[in-house]
């Protein structure tokens, strides 16, 4: 592997640090203004951060509209953030960004969610990988087909469907083609943005398992994205809480999912469906539904303990060591 | 529930898709009885046929239906005019789609379509039936529904769309109402809300329900019975308590054994091997047997038929519990 | 880039060759009739200088007006010459203008609205309104500025068309990269760190390119009436070179006692239609099929 970026590193033990990260959308950008041609400004993130330590997995929750998947692709590149910074083992990703990065992979990469769009259809799973191996120079062109066979193994794809082209894979096959894509590079973290949302219960416990071995194997730092508390809970060793693009809950996974303090945090522990067999009597246990953020706390117009002092939005503080809360009311 | 004639009768259903790769039998001698009342779950992941199943009940699979019975309240079906089968729709069976965005007209009004609805049904005049409308729109729950009644479709998020469609669905007072994913493409809080709207409709008007879903979390809570379907067939049958105390059928145990809520932090998820079956090449004999570790040489011949009038029963020749 | 190892290439090639094989097969009857229409017409072209039994320019006034049969089997016209030697002359230059007419815009307005659908902004705000402007301006007129700085002929209506027609191309293309840029694929080739020029040309344009290629099969057909048409006004083919619009204005003044002078070159005019539009139904048909989801 070369990577003329690798710099000695800086006294810092997080692997990926977001400080203050914020995203805006809309507005008029550029030669617009001169037209006059002014989308209102949305804020689909404001003033996240968070940490993850090396090898760590980091799960960001939260439902339709909360600003995760913005997260993840401001992380990679794909959307530019107005505010904060990102930085990968102390440095800042927005310096590295524009000046000499032609032919540099990406050290961060990203698995998607969509597994009949996340390939291109005129590829073959061999053509797919082969065409990132060569394109970075990551093994000499006469290693390239072993490389290919090697990354198929990783992921756990028999050799045999070297040829197969995407609409010729089932779905569970194609997030295996896709992670083993963003693994190629070498990537230090990966941000998976709903890898498994779109596959069946069966083939999701296969993804599952497979990230599961992969970290420990590869020793990857993971962002994983999900709406789905279960799998967050499973893969993750740290969760964020987000709602309407602003994090309410932080903390350890076994913290944040048995003693949530965020009453967000745990209507959506309570709204998820359980393997119980037993009908259901309760009232849902949040009304309304998320739709723009009020001043003060977001959630106050949901939220069941919501009081006065809600009216100006809570900090993230800690309650204790590693598990922060913004909330006025947080539970004991 | 009581023992009267069954509400729902569907023996032996098959509906075929002709393709240009060939055909493909996308339900395969499904049967199902139901009860007046009775609330039913069934399960599967993509390609099992429970879409189409409830499609072909509708009369609305686009695949060549047969049955050797499918009877609506004692009438049959298939003997039925085609006036007969457009009052069994929206009257005797309704149904509920997975995407509420697609389920209503964006040119129309929410009223529109509500109270045109409510009038062909109901045979109303307008000022009656948009009455009609807004109590039905404020029974799911819609907030100031008589203001809102004039707002079109894309002005309403996907939670209250949903629950508009449930108002469509119910303006006919239906006495079955299938609802297919109804809560797949919504968030987790408003999934919950649904599901407990949805439990409430069905208690307050004794209308029986099968809820179509690939969570069995979802169909844990709002059911009493389970079908279990795989490939076109289904698999196994059992109360819900049943199911998840005593699953018999292989499958059935890998797909608890799959689902993230079963294993605790840090537990390894014990997931189904193998790839979800080509309904194109499917073989003879049990369509899981390629991904069964019990499968034995019996099972790649012939198919394990259900004994759909049983309360517990696997479509399996090597059940887990020989408990029945 | 890389560089790619001898044997590796023939891999390469081999698998190009299964692949085309593969391609072929898979096409609908529609796609092969007209495939094969439009090359038994091409053959016929080229090898009109064998096949033709006359030289297409010769006048022979002890053979005029004969109608079809014998030795002249499409008959002879006001002035002797052969209309089946004429014909097939013509579709050498129809074809072949048609065909430049064609997909000479097309590859750079596919590669223009390609690029400015993928980048979005400034470049497609300018891009836009090129062609916005090129798009408002009346084809004939250019026509007639053109002839008019250079004369009537061939050129002018290139230089007329390569102008103006890129912009259907690049409106087509454009469209379909903005729905293809959003794409996770598109943006995992993003976050791989590919060029923009690899992203575009190599994952974009591939799936974008398909309703250019079943437009431009129309829009052959309509270069070659242009082409008649124009030569039909005067303003294009000068006679006596053989053309078919220019065939067909030439009989008109003899339709009714040698309807063969008109009417034959017409039929060429329609085969070949004909065969351009069965190609494009084809392949309309083809890539809505590879985009219908699994398989």
């Amino acid at each position: 592997m070369t990577n003329s970026l690798s710099s000695p590193p800086v006294t810092a033990p997080a692997r990926l640090a977001v400080e203050r990260l914020t995203v805006e959308f809309g507005g008029g950008g550029g030669w617009r203004r001169l037209g006059g041609v002014r989308a209102p400004i949305v804020r689909a993130v404001d003033d996240v951060s968070f940490a993850i330590a090396p090898g760590e997995t980091l799960g960001l929750v939260g439902e339709s509209g909360s600003g995760k998947t913005t997260v993840g692709r401001a992380l990679v590149g794909l959307v530019r953030p107005t505010g904060g910074s990102l930085m990968l083992d102390g440095q800042d990703l927005s310096a590295i960004g524009r000046a000499g990065r032609r032919g540099v992979p990406r050290r961060i990469q990203m698995m998607f969610q969509d597994p009949y769009g996340s390939l291109n259809p005129r590829f073959s799973v061999r053509e797919t990988l082969a065409e990132v191996l060569r394109f970075h120079h990551i093994v000499p062109p006469d290693g390239v087909a072993a490389e290919v066979r090697r990354m198929m193994d990783l992921v756990g794809l028999p050799a045999s469907l070297a040829d197969r082209m995407p609409r010729h894979l089932s779905g569970g096959q194609r997030q295996r083609v896709g992670l083993a894509r963003a693994l190629a590079v070498r990537p230090s973290v990966l941000v998976l943005d709903e890898p498994v949302a779109a596959l069946d219960v069966s083939i999701q416990a296969q993804v599952l398992n497979l990230l599961q071995d992969l970290r420990d194997t590869l020793d990857l730092t993971m962002l994983f994205i999900a709406h789905e508390l279960g799998v967050v809970r499973y893969v993750s060793d740290k969760v964020a809480v987000m709602y309407l693009g602003a994090v309410m809950e932080t903390g350890s996974a076994a913290e944040v999912f048995t003693r949530p303090a965020h009453p967000y945090t745990r209507s959506l522990l309570d709204a998820m469906p359980h393997l119980i067999a037993d009908k259901r009597s309760r009232p849902p246990v949040l009304g309304g539904e998320g739709g723009e953020a009020a001043s003060g706390c977001r959630f106050r117009a949901r939220c069941p303990r919501a009081g006065d002092a809600c009216a100006v939005a809570p900090p993230l503080v800690e309650l204790s060591a590693g598990h922060g809360v913004a909330c006025h009311f947080p539970a004991a | 529930m009581n023992g009267a004639s069954p509400l729902l009768e569907i023996e032996d259903l098959s509906v075929v898709f002709h393709t240009r790769s060939g055909p493909v039998l996308a339900n395969d001698g499904v049967s199902l009885t139901l009860r007046a009342g009775e609330t039913l779950g069934i399960v599967g992941e993509s390609g099992s046929g429970k879409s189409v199943f409830c499609r072909a009940i509708l009369g609305l699979a686009k695949g060549e239906v047969r049955a050797r019975r499918m009877a609506f309240d004692g009438r049959d079906i298939a003997a039925m005019s085609r006036s007969e089968k457009q009052a069994l729709r929206g009257r005797g069976i309704a149904m509920v789609f997975q995407s509420p965005m697609s389920s209503l007209d964006p040119v129309w009004t929410i009223g529109d379509q509500l109270v045109e609805t409510v009038r062909h049904h109901k045979g109303l005049d307008r000022a009656g039936a948009r009455r009609a409308a807004i109590a039905l729109l404020d029974r799911v729950g819609i907030q100031s529904a008589a203001r809102r009644l004039d707002d079109y479709p894309h002005q309403w998020s996907g939670g209250m769309l949903q629950r508009a469609v449930i108002a469509l669905a119910l303006a006919g007072e239906p006495r079955l109402m299938l609802a297919d994913e109804p809560t797949t493409a919504l968030d987790v809080t408003i999934q919950d809300q649904i599901l407990a709207l949805l439990t409430e409709l069905q208690r307050e008007t004794g209308m029986a329900l099968v809820l179509v879903s690939h969570d069995l979390g979802v169909i844990a809570e709002t059911v009493d019975r389970v079908a279990v379907m795989y490939a076109g067939r289904i698999v196994e049958t059992a109360s819900v308590r049943h199911l998840f105390e005593r699953p018999a059928h292989p499958y059935t145990v890998g797909l608890l054994g799959s689902m993230v809520g079963a294993a605790g932090q840090g537990e390894r998820l014990r997931p189904i091997p193998g790839q979800p079956p080509d309904l194109h090449h499917l073989g003879t004999g049990c369509a899981f047997a390629p991904r069964c570790s019990r499968a034995g040489d019996d099972c790649h011949r012939a198919v394990p038929r259900i004994d759909p009038a049983a309360a517990h029963d696997a479509a399996c020749l090597f059940p887990m519990e020989a408990e029945r | 880039m890389s560089t790619v190892a001898a044997g590796e290439e023939g891999v390469m090639a081999a698998g190009l060759g299964r692949r085309l094989a593969r391609e072929v097969a898979s096409w609908s009857v529609t796609l092969k009739l007209g495939a094969v229409l439009l090359a038994l017409i091409a053959l016929a072209a080229l090898m009109a200088p064998w096949i033709a039994p006359f030289d297409p320019e010769a006048q022979d006034y002890d053979a005029i007006l004969l109608p079809p049969g014998g030795v002249h089997l499409f008959g002879t016209d006001n002035v002797g010459r052969d209309i089946f030697s004429r014909v097939l002359y013509a579709a050498r230059l129809d074809l072949s203008a048609g065909f430049a007419l064609t997909f000479v815009p097309m590859i750079y307005g596919v590669l223009i609205g390609a690029y400015a659908g993928y980048r979005g902004g400034l470049v497609d705000a300018v891009v836009g309104g090129i062609a916005n402007v090129a798009i408002a301006f009346p084809f004939l007129v250019m026509i007639v500025v053109v002839v008019a700085v250079i004369g009537p002929g061939i050129d002018a209506i290139y230089i007329s068309v390569f102008l103006l027609a890129w912009t259907m191309y690049a409106r087509l293309a454009r469209a379909d990269m903005m729905v293809e840029r959003a794409k996770d694929y598109m943006l995992a080739a993003r976050v791989l760190g590919f060029s923009t020029k690899r992203i575009v040309l190599r994952h974009g344009l591939p799936n974008v390119v398909g309703s250019s290629l079943v437009f431009a099969m129309s829009d052959f057909v309509l270069n070659i009436l242009l082409l008649s048409g124009l030569s039909f006004i005067g303003l294009g083919i000068q006679p006596p070179t053989p053309e078919w619009g220019a065939m067909i204005a030439e009989g008109k003044e003899f339709i009714l006692e040698a309807w063969w002078i008109s009417t034959l070159p017409g039929l060429a005019v329609v085969l070949t239609g004909t065969a351009l539009s069965l190609i494009g139904d084809g392949l309309a048909r083809r890539f809505s099929d590879r985009h219908g989801g699994p398989a």
